[in-house]
């Protein structure tokens, strides 16, 4: 078959018996899972058995690209890793941007597939068509810019893409992630430590072939009409995220009394102003830069250039970074949370996973759960940006008793330790958190627990919640004007099953979610249009749409499998039992009486059994997956048995 | 459906606002029959009515409103109470008031 958009070809590559192949892409896999995460999440459940150890040859690790990338598709570049999470024992995957993604289309594949274990440490070099398993010994033991500084230089060609994991990944750190283009990160559900597991430290990339396109013409239109939606209806987004980036949230956050603090015990930090983007701006920030193909250029090169990180450079500092190092562990020194950043780049640590689990000890610390004994000395108070600093380190090198406790992740360590620190263990599914506070947002709370991987802010990240007009709610969306009030239920579960289904569009697509912020209009015109110029096939909203729910019901499928219910999809009880104690905002909690009708109302929307939370024949049936059904059909229901889930971490 | 001036109906349907435009314009419009307001402003006015919970959705409707010419914006001010420490300001038009008429009539 003759592709456009899709490169057409998946590479497989067998690293217990070095053996390489190339596989035509199914047509029936490329128009009903569009790509990236869709394509990943599809070969994952038809391949991988949930039942697997994580960190064991049997899983298999797939890196899929989506019909965009490569192209002039704006913020088309990212890339998802997908296995089974070591983090959840259940679906995980991470998305990154950076340059890596489309050097892997323009080398002619559409997924990268890893099975096995190498015998000894290998990086794999795809030169187009030439695939070749490498020797990496001499890499091992390197931090992720090291290791990309010598395979560029090894292989000769500055312009060769690199995504890899650094100690904490050869180390098997469960919050470990995949890195590419030096500073982005396919975070979240430890991806990092699956590719250590078997034995490779890298994959270099360099393609030089391009992608076909079916109507050039007509996707050049697309793509400048798209872009002036964006800078209209969005305008205020455009602007501020173009200058900010990420870290324009700070002050978002800060003022709506939804900025994670102190562990997540308040959504209010009394010096978050100091952590804003317009700070980080005037004082770090030297030059903006971009991920392939992006309109925004909302990352940050960064300098630090006095104090005690003087010497700290690096890039793409986020949000997650200046809070999740910041207000988070009740830090408000913006220089060390570059610093972090920077370490947690080189060392390959994903900064939520990492951020919470700090905060977890702290906690603990404060508690007297953790003494100084167990921290190996270190004086883990809230504030101590040094312990930080150093606390990451001995996580990504498993240093020390405190180290090995650390790279277990919050969720796995409170179990570990006991003692009542699991109260202070903020996850979802085994799962850390991203960084809005769910009792200031309802809508991101129920997003956090329905999310197939746990506590995941972008599974879900409902912004229209909050960014839409009631009107576009209800004329655009088809959902009640109520589901605008942040503090209000109704809707909530609708809302959460539409961005859940087209957040996996723009993953399967491969594009920025950013790109999509809040317009309804966008959402709902820019993919179908550009698909159809891309492919010559012709795709609309209802079909697209369609697409997401499809490949969100293979994700859920896949954990169903794995032991998950709804038990397994609330909040900690912090959330519903702990009002903030302190700012303007004092008192809010989530109620769990309101949470239980967000999340029936969640499972109607989707067609799910209420109790179970399974998806139900019919509704699989309707999205073409009778198999899936009869597997299901198969699994103990956890209102069936005595003791219901084996997974979950 | 509001019946709006013909001229707005046009811009209306010129900037695919069909539909859109709605309580949360009004609301937004009443406030500035006040005099000239930030985003931010408008909000501590109107929020908690109409499902309003955030800043955000004034920032739409405004924007909103000014491609249909029924505010326009006058300058900017340093609040830092918000996202961007500066935000634009505001006043309705004469379109704008005719517009609020209608919405206020529905």
């Amino acid at each position: 078959m003759e592709y456009y958009g899709w490169a057409g070809t998946i590479l497989r590559v067998n690293l217990t018996t070095g053996k390489i192949m190339k596989q035509m892409l199914p047509k029936d896999l490329a128009v009903n899972f569009i790509g990236g995460r869709g394509f990943n999440s599809k070969l994952l459940y038809d391949e991988v058995a949930p039942d697997v150890d994580p960190l064991g040859p049997d899983n298999k690790l797939f890196f899929g690209v989506g019909p965009c990338a490569g192209t002039i598709v704006p913020s088309s570049g990212r890339w998802n890793a997908t296995a089974k999470s070591p983090t959840t024992g259940a679906y995980g995957d991470g998305n990154c941007g950076g340059h890596w993604g489309a050097e892997l289309k323009w080398a002619g594949y559409d997924v990268l597939i890893l099975e096995g274990k190498a015998e000894n440490p290998i990086y794999l070099w795809i030169d187009d068509e030439d695939v070749e398993i490498k020797k990496a010994e001499h890499l091992w033991g390197l931090d992720f810019w090291e290791t990309s500084d010598v395979v560029k230089k090894e292989l000769g060609n500055p312009e060769v893409e690199v995504a890899g994991i650094g100690p904490a990944g050869e180390n098997l750190v469960l919050t470990a992630c995949i890195m590419c283009s030096y500073t982005r990160a396919a975070g979240k559900c430890g991806m990092g430590a699956v590719m250590g597991s078997k034995n490779i430290k890298a994959i270099a990339v360099r393609g030089t072939k391009g992608v076909r396109v079916a109507k050039p013409d007509e996707l050049v239109k697309v793509v400048e009409r798209g872009v002036e939606t964006l800078k209209s209806v969005d305008r205020w987004w455009f602007e501020n995220f173009s200058k900010y980036g990420t870290p324009v949230f700070s002050m978002m956050y800060g003022h709506l009394g939804a900025l994670p603090s102190y562990n997540w015990r308040e959504g209010w930090f009394e010096e978050y102003k100091q952590l804003s983007g317009e700070v980080l701006l005037r004082k770090y920030v030297k030059k903006k830069r971009s991920c392939s193909g992006c309109i925004f250029h909302c990352s940050g090169f960064y300098i630090v250039d006095e104090g005690i990180y003087a010497g700290t450079i690096g890039e793409g500092i986020e949000y997650e970074a200046t809070c999740g190092f910041g207000s988070k562990l009740g830090n408000a020194d913006l220089a060390s949370t570059c610093a972090a950043k920077t370490l947690c780049d080189k060392y390959g640590i994903d900064l939520i996973n990492c951020t919470d689990t700090l905060g977890w000890a702290m906690e603990c610390y404060e508690e007297g759960i953790l003494t100084k004994e167990d921290t190996d000395g270190l004086e883990m108070s809230w504030g101590n940006h040094e312990s930080i600093i150093e606390a990451i380190r001995r996580m990504a090198y498993k240093e020390g008793k405190f180290g090995e406790l650390l790279a277990l992740g919050s969720h796995k360590a409170a179990k570990k330790i006991g003692k009542g620190s699991e109260r202070y263990s903020i996850t979802i599914k085994g799962q850390q958190m991203g960084l809005v506070e769910p009792r200031a947002m309802w809508a991101w709370g129920l997003g956090f627990g329905t999310s197939t991987k746990g506590g995941h802010h972008m599974t879900a990240e409902p912004n229209v919640e909050t960014f839409a007009t009631p009107e576009e709610m209800e004329r655009l969306l088809g959902i009640t004007p109520k589901a605008c009030d942040r503090f209000g239920w109704e809707g909530k579960g609708q809302l959460v099953a539409w961005s859940e289904n087209m957040r996996t569009v723009h993953d399967s697509l491969e594009m920025c979610k950013y790109f999509f912020r809040s317009s309804p209009r966008l959402y709902m015109e820019f993919p179908p249009n550009v698909l159809t110029a891309l492919t010559g096939i012709q795709w609309t909203y209802e079909i697209v749409l369609k697409c997401g729910e499809r490949i969100y019901n293979f994700e859920k499928a896949f954990n169903v499998k794995a032991g998950l219910s709804r038990k397994d999809d609330y909040l900690p009880e912090r959330f519903y039992k702990e009002p903030y104690t302190v700012g303007p905002y004092k008192g809010w909690v989530l109620p769990k009486d309101k949470y239980e009708k967000m999340l029936d109302e969640y499972y109607e929307a989707r067609g799910w059994d209420k109790k179970t939370s399974f998806p139900t024949r019919e509704k699989l049936e309707r999205l073409g997956l009778k198999y899936i059904a009869d597997e299901i059909e198969k699994v103990n229901r956890p209102d069936k048995v005595e003791k219901g889930g084996m997974a979950g971490g | 459906m509001v019946k709006v001036p013909a001229p707005i109906e046009e811009l209306i349907k010129q900037e695919g606002l069909e539909g859109l435009i709605g309580e949360t314009h009004r609301l937004t419009l009443e406030s500035l029959m006040s005099g000239k307001k930030t985003p931010s402003e408008v909000f501590e006015e109107i929020k908690g009515k109409y499902y309003i919970s955030t800043e955000h959705q004034v920032i739409r409707a405004l924007d909103q409103l000014a491609k249909i010419h029924c505010v326009k914006e006058v300058g900017r001010k340093r609040t830092e109470v918000f996202t961007s420490p500066i935000e634009s300001v505001y006043k309705i038009t004469d379109l704008g008031k005719k517009l609020l008429q209608s919405l206020a009539r529905k």
